[in-house]
């Protein structure tokens, strides 16, 4: 399932997939994959873009 | 330090995985090829029977030492001591009439070092949940 809250709080940020992907240190494809929900990261994955994106992982993550 | 992206990283290791048990697969095939289809003397392949045992060896070791061995499955003992003996059945069956071994001693032998091979990995578990506790309640 598509992740569009990583979406939407990464153009929050004015950030495109490869800026994110630079400060959480993970390629372009990766962010893209997750986005699209093809990907699922780990957790200290998930702690990094929360970080970057100032969100909490309930905010991007939590399927509810 | 660039950290190296852990999707990429786990797609290498996925791909590395495959090749190695491709390879040990291989390995076993080409001992058996020498062994049942050239009929070649032991001697002729015993390098390959050591690398074979050894990569064995090695990678059973290192999972009872990591606390995973047989932690993949939940055991239902009942249907595995049940599953065992059908497994020794029809192993036995087959290797009478594969073989023609006939001597009662032998067939005896056969079987019990089924049922020793059968029963080590409830023992090497055993182990490897030993270890994994102790480590938790260090």
């Amino acid at each position: 399932m598509k992740n569009l809250k990583i979406k939407f709080a990464r153009m929050e940020k004015d950030l495109t997939q490869g800026e994110l992907a630079e400060i959480v240190d993970v390629t372009r494809q990766t962010i893209g994959l997750i986005e699209a929900g093809k990907y699922t990261p780990s957790l200290p994955l998930c702690i990094k873009i929360c970080k970057a994106l100032d969100k909490t992982l309930d905010d991007l993550f939590w399927e509810g | 330090m660039k950290q190296i992206d852990e999707r990429v990283l786990t797609i290498k290791k996925d791909i590395n995985s495959k090749a190695f048990s491709i390879t040990y697969f291989a390995l076993w095939a080409l001992i058996a090829y020498r062994m049942f289809i050239l009929n070649q003397d032991p001697k002729e392949y015993n390098d390959l029977f050591i690398l074979t045992i050894g990569i064995s060896v090695f990678v059973i070791l290192n999972t009872v030492l990591s606390g995973v061995y047989g932690q993949e499955k939940v055991i239902n003992k009942k249907k595995r001591v049940v599953a065992e003996i059908g497994f020794l059945a029809v192993f036995m069956f087959f290797f009478y009439f594969i073989t023609g071994v006939d001597s009662i001693a032998k067939l005896s032998l056969v079987a019990g070092m089924m049922i020793v091979i059968r029963f080590a990995p409830f023992l090497l578990g055993m182990l490897s949940s030993a270890l994994i506790e102790k480590k938790l309640n260090d």
